[in-house]
């Protein structure tokens, strides 16, 4: 491994490092005793008590005694009592109920000792179960127990304790330390759940020194200090608890005690040995994972959590699997917990584990978002005022248009010659408005903006000028806000030319408010539908005469009373309606529209339907033209001809050249290519 | 009560359009009567509702100039002129000289000089349509611009006589028949939608008043 990581940013270090160069984070668990030790099966293969075993050996030495190791060599299969003392004293599982559980005595007794302790020896207790032992020995002759036979049969050895099953209770390097070397193979078939009799105790020759200083406290323990006494303390400085033994039963405990050395343990451990029963010890420290309700975690930290860094459930290690902490002052104890944070013990990387799984779609609405949100955090740089350029060819257009239009007003020329061709419809036209009852008042709709005045009034004023001719009483009225202002203008100017007086022959009925709705009303009653009037001589107004009243309107009570109506509009949709709300009420009143040259193909269906709707159309200015030409006078239309005839040809030219200047762009890329 | 109220007011809306529809087919007094009476309302709503939109405008222009927004002169120019001209219609009538005045000397040289921009705004997009857009249908759409336009105008070139009855021809046909056949499609789906959307109405399954 030629670098490592670290634990908490995840970059990488060099391979002694012990801190992190870029987060200064711990690479290596903490150990107070040296370098990290790894894992706790490394830890196994060195335990943490050998220095100070190392220095008691050394003090031991030094004192002349032989090696521990050798001593117990001396007397093969034999332990020391001090061992005997934290080795679980066995019973057959029929010896009592309570076997291989905490008795109850433990939990009720008191700290420290128990009352069946005195001076003489044994207690009661302890003495009875000892020699059912004995016999039970004896009766069953199992092989490979003569060394337990002997054992029994020194007065030393000071009780039995059940042998708990290997990974339920296992001794602890440091507290129990010659419980892991068996002092004699099993027999293989033995039941492995039946206890084992513990090897006798070693005689005192066989002992050295300072196990006898140890094991005298031990052995001293059979004397049991006086209750509430704390437990004895070895010399190398660690206090000295005596292994959790499983009597042979609870009613062999003594009532109201608990067996000598045995310490506090917590309310935890006590309900828990009070639980099962002996036979279920065992399997519940094997299965301790199933009746241990697995640590889950709620849904939202599941969210989280990265995905590949920790478990969802933490699963609970057997007692031989969990680590053996090497350093502190809980060196040597199995299963504690853990001193570094779990975030510094080695792991796998996060930096892969951090990576989310989403969909390339919703990766691509994070950068999107990313990047709105970037944009709205950026500071918008001043825009440059950017300074207005002339356009050249707008204003060469506009300038080559004006002065095409001004020309022949001005000049006088170029003169162009009027139609000698007019359209089809236009002879129909004239004949209609020809024929038409001349004591029947003729109706105009100026329905057109002011815009559109510039060809609607010459357009309109030809065919005005027909019906003035033939003497036709007029009245005007509209459905625009504007045209009532447009329908004086273009009366005035006609009506002296042919003697129409306001009020006598020309009445103004005024704006017609709501649309195809008030069309239809006035289509239907027209005397409801407008009730004034526009523009009525003052001496009419101040005698309360109405529009209605005057001599132009006084016989009519709906819309079939007039000779002719007349709509003059630009726009289609204002055709449609008059054609399609007014006809129906119209009898034989002919309907004529007067359009722009823009409207017209929207019109002409209605006009060369089988059955028409509009009986006759007047469409742009050179329809006017010929419509005057027709009538033998020089109209408006034929006033505006040559100026109209100079702008037309000078916008077909323009398009021309455009089109020749956009072919000629297109000719030189492509010899460019 | 929310449920009871939508429906009174598509029954009312439906009644209102069947008595108007029968109007056209039955000829009975007392429905042509009613008919009138509704249409009537509408009239009289319809200039209430141009009341309303009057005062809309007052009030978001009123807004504008005493934020001080953007443009807000334009807003201000807007405001004085109404009410100039508001005043001189209720109190001389709409058909006095002064406002005829103002109309013919403000309101229609501004509208017409409207028109002739767009006239030259036209022009020259037409003149740019082929160098920004160089393909066919640009070319079919300026040549057919450009016939109708030499079809309408006088001709320049009175000599060549059978060529200009060519040309009036060609626009005659340009636009009585393609114009007037794609108008005639147009005209038939303004037909089928306003059909569509009165009987949806009639049927309360279009509710524009609400509920």
């Amino acid at each position: 491994m030629s670098e490592q990581r670290c634990p908490m940013c995840s970059r990488p270090n060099p391979p002694d490092a012990r801190e992190c160069r870029h987060c200064g984070a711990r690479l290596s668990p903490l150990d107070l005793a040296g370098p990290a030790s790894g894992s706790g099966s490394q830890r196994q293969q060195t335990p943490p008590e050998q220095d100070w075993l190392d220095r008691i050996r050394a003090e031991s030495e030094a004192a002349g005694e032989p090696e521990p190791e050798a001593a117990a060599e001396l007397v093969a299969g034999e332990l020391p009592s001090w061992l005997e003392e934290i080795k679980p004293e066995g019973s057959p599982p029929e010896a009592g109920e309570g076997g291989g559980r905490v008795p109850a005595f433990k939990a009720g007794g008191k700290p420290g000792g128990t009352e069946a302790g005195d001076e003489s020896g044994p207690p009661e207790w302890l003495r009875r179960i000892r020699a059912r032992e004995e016999v039970r020995a004896q009766d069953s002759g199992e092989g490979g127990q003569d060394w337990l036979s002997g054992l029994r049969g020194s007065p030393e050895v000071p009780a039995a304790e059940p042998e708990p099953e290997e990974g339920s209770y296992s001794a602890r390097p440091g507290r129990d330390m010659a419980a892991p070397k068996p002092a004699a193979p099993e027999s293989p078939d033995r039941p492995p759940e039946r206890p084992r009799e513990r090897p006798a105790a070693a005689s005192q020759e066989a002992i050295p020194s300072w196990l006898r200083q140890a094991g005298g406290q031990d052995r001293s323990a059979e004397q049991l200090p006086p209750s509430g006494s704390p437990p004895t303390t070895p010399p190398f400085g660690l206090p000295h608890v005596q292994a959790l033994i499983g009597e042979g039963g609870a009613g062999e405990a003594p009532p109201g005690g608990k067996p000598e050395g045995e310490a506090d343990l917590p309310d935890w451990m006590d309900a828990a040995s009070l639980e099962g029963p002996a036979e279920a010890l065992p399997a519940a420290a094997e299965g301790e994972d199933s009746r241990l309700a697995p640590a889950t975690l709620p849904s939202w930290l599941e969210a989280m959590r990265p995905v590949e860094t920790f478990r969802p459930v933490v699963q609970i290690q057997t007692e031989d699997d969990q680590a053996v902490e090497s350093a502190g002052p809980l060196a040597g104890l199995r299963g504690v917990l853990i001193a570094e944070p779990l975030v510094a013990m080695p792991r796998s990387a996060t930096v892969g584990s951090m990576q989310l799984a989403v969909s390339e779609r919703q990766y691509a609405q994070a950068e999107l978002l990313h990047r709105m949100v970037e944009d709205e955090e950026r500071e918008l740089q001043p825009s440059r005022r950017v300074r207005p350029q002339l356009n050249f060819i707008r204003w060469a257009v506009a300038g080559v248009l004006l002065f095409a239009t001004a020309l022949p007003v001005l000049s006088g020329s170029p003169r162009f010659s009027l139609p000698s061709l007019e359209p089809r419809e236009l002879g129909s036209l004239f004949t209609l408005i020809d024929t038409l009852p001349a004591e029947q008042p003729a109706l105009l709709v100026f329905d057109y903006e002011p815009g559109y005045s510039g060809e609607l009034d010459a357009v309109g004023e030809a065919l005005i000028e027909q019906i003035m001719v033939r003497g036709i009483p007029i009245a005007t009225m509209t459905t625009r806000p504007t045209g009532s202002p447009l329908a004086v203008r273009v009366i005035g100017r006609l009506a002296p030319l042919h003697g129409y007086v306001t009020g006598e022959e020309v009445v103004h009925l005024g704006y017609l408010s709501g649309g195809a709705t008030a069309v239809q009303l006035f289509s239907l009653r027209p005397r409801e539908a407008i009730l004034q009037g526009f523009g009525l001589p003052d001496e009419m107004q101040a005698a309360g005469i109405t529009a209605w009243d005057t001599p132009v309107l006084r016989d009519v009570a709906a819309l079939s009373d007039f000779s002719l109506v007349t709509v003059i509009t630009a726009g289609t949709e204002t055709a449609r309606i008059w054609a399609e709300q007014a006809k129906n009420y119209m009898g034989q009143t002919p309907l004529v529209m007067v359009l722009s040259a823009g409207a017209e193909p929207m019109v002409r269906p209605y006009y060369e339907a089988r059955e028409p709707r509009v009986n006759g159309i007047l469409t742009g200015l050179p329809a006017a033209t010929a419509y005057e030409r027709r009538m033998g006078r020089e109209g408006l239309a034929a006033q505006r001809w040559n100026a109209f005839g100079t702008a037309m040809l000078a916008s077909e030219f323009i398009l021309a050249a455009g089109i020749a200047y956009g072919l000629v762009q297109w000719w030189m890329a492509r010899q460019e290519r | 009560m929310r449920v009871r109220l939508s429906a009174l007011w598509a029954a009312v809306a439906l009644a209102a359009g069947l008595f108007v529809l029968l109007g056209y087919f039955v000829q009975l007094k007392a429905i042509q009567d009613l008919r009138l009476t509704f249409l009537h309302w509408a009239v009289l709503l319809a200039g209430a509702a141009l009341i309303v939109g009057l005062v809309n405008l007052v009030s978001v222009h009123w807004r504008k100039v005493g934020l001080l927004e953007e443009g807000w002169i334009y807003s201000a120019v807007l405001i004085l002129a109404l009410v100039i001209t508001l005043g001189l219609g209720l109190f001389f009538g709409p058909d006095n000289a002064v406002a005829l005045f103002i109309f013919s000397n403000f309101q229609l040289p501004v509208e017409t000089s409207l028109m002739a921009l767009l006239a030259v705004s036209l022009v020259v997009a037409g003149f740019r349509l082929v160098s920004r857009r160089r393909d066919l249908y640009t070319l079919i759409f300026l040549a057919t611009a450009l016939f109708v336009m030499v079809g309408t105008a006088p001709w320049p070139l009175p000599g060549l006589g059978n060529f200009e009855v060519v040309v009036r021809d060609l626009r005659a046909w340009i636009s009585q028949v393609w114009a007037a056949g794609g108008a005639r499609g147009i005209l038939l789906g303004v037909a089928l939608g306003a059909t569509a959307t009165g009987l949806r109405v009639l049927l309360g399954t279009e509710r524009p008043y609400g509920g």
